[in-house]
């Protein structure tokens, strides 16, 4: 079930970081922060544009 | 317009007066921006430490609190990087003075530039004194340290994105608790993801 949680995959990555062991491959951590943050950049240049 | 215009017209004298202020703001709260979260870590640790304390499990080979060190660390700095940047916004909503920002001379990419990176800065610099503190309770050894740098910097610029699309979003204080109340605490139960089951399962062959 938290594998559910978007947050699981950042921790996760950040954890490799610290441990070089995660519960996530770091892969799919990375590519879960990244989408993340181009939804969220995404959301800003709508509301920019939309106003 | 061509994109050398672009960079050309690009008013940096803006974005970094922004940066500015908001980086002399993070200096002027600092009991609210840094000292209160380094007292939390502390006093988690302190409290974490005593009532699970020799029962302390291991965890792929690593004890429990060696994997909370860096949810810790990670988790009071996404709570804080969307904190950062709303509580900046919101003011100004609630007040109606967005329209010193909207009448200055800079664009929506320098707006966001602005307020996202001072946000990002001051969340990567607290992430930076959790981490410090966490050293103080329990022993550090980064394996990879650039990739580190790389996730805490990833994670702080996107939740400062997060944080900024809630500032303008929210029309009052009440909106401004959405994201801690129904976005940071319910996932607390998830937030050291499936290792947390080692806490909350039974071992296996005990009855």
């Amino acid at each position: 079930m938290s594998l559910f949680n978007p947050i699981v995959y950042l921790v996760s990555g950040f954890r490799w970081s610290f441990y070089g062991t995660s519960d996530v491959g770091v892969a799919v951590s990375l590519a879960a922060t990244l989408a993340l943050f181009i939804l969220c950049l995404a959301v800003v240049v709508w509301v920019f544009r939309t106003g | 317009m061509s994109a050398a215009a672009k960079i050309a017209s690009f008013n940096r004298h803006g974005v970094l007066a922004i940066y500015r202020f908001e980086l002399s703001r993070f200096k002027r709260t600092v009991w609210q921006s840094l000292v209160t979260p380094v007292i939390t870590t502390s006093l988690y640790f302190v409290v974490f430490g005593a009532a699970i304390g020799s029962r302390m499990s291991e965890v792929g080979r690593r004890a429990l609190r060696l994997l909370h060190r860096a949810g810790a660390d990670h988790a009071v700095a996404v709570y804080r990087k969307p904190q950062q940047c709303l509580v900046r916004d919101l003011p100004a909503e609630v007040h109606r003075h967005y329209y010193e920002v909207l009448s200055a001379p800079v664009s929506a990419l320098e707006i966001v530039l602005a307020y996202v990176g001072a946000a990002a800065t001051k969340s990567v610099i607290l992430g930076l004194v959790i981490l410090a503190t966490a050293t103080l309770f329990v022993p550090m050894r980064i394996e990879h340290p650039l990739w580190m740098i790389a996730f805490l910097a990833l994670t702080a610029a996107t939740f400062s994105l997060f944080g900024f699309i809630i500032g303008i979003w929210a029309k009052g204080f009440e909106q401004l608790a959405v994201h801690p109340d129904a976005g940071h605490y319910p996932r607390l139960p998830f937030w050291a993801g499936p290792s947390i089951r080692s806490i909350y399962c039974r071992p296996r062959g005990a009855r």
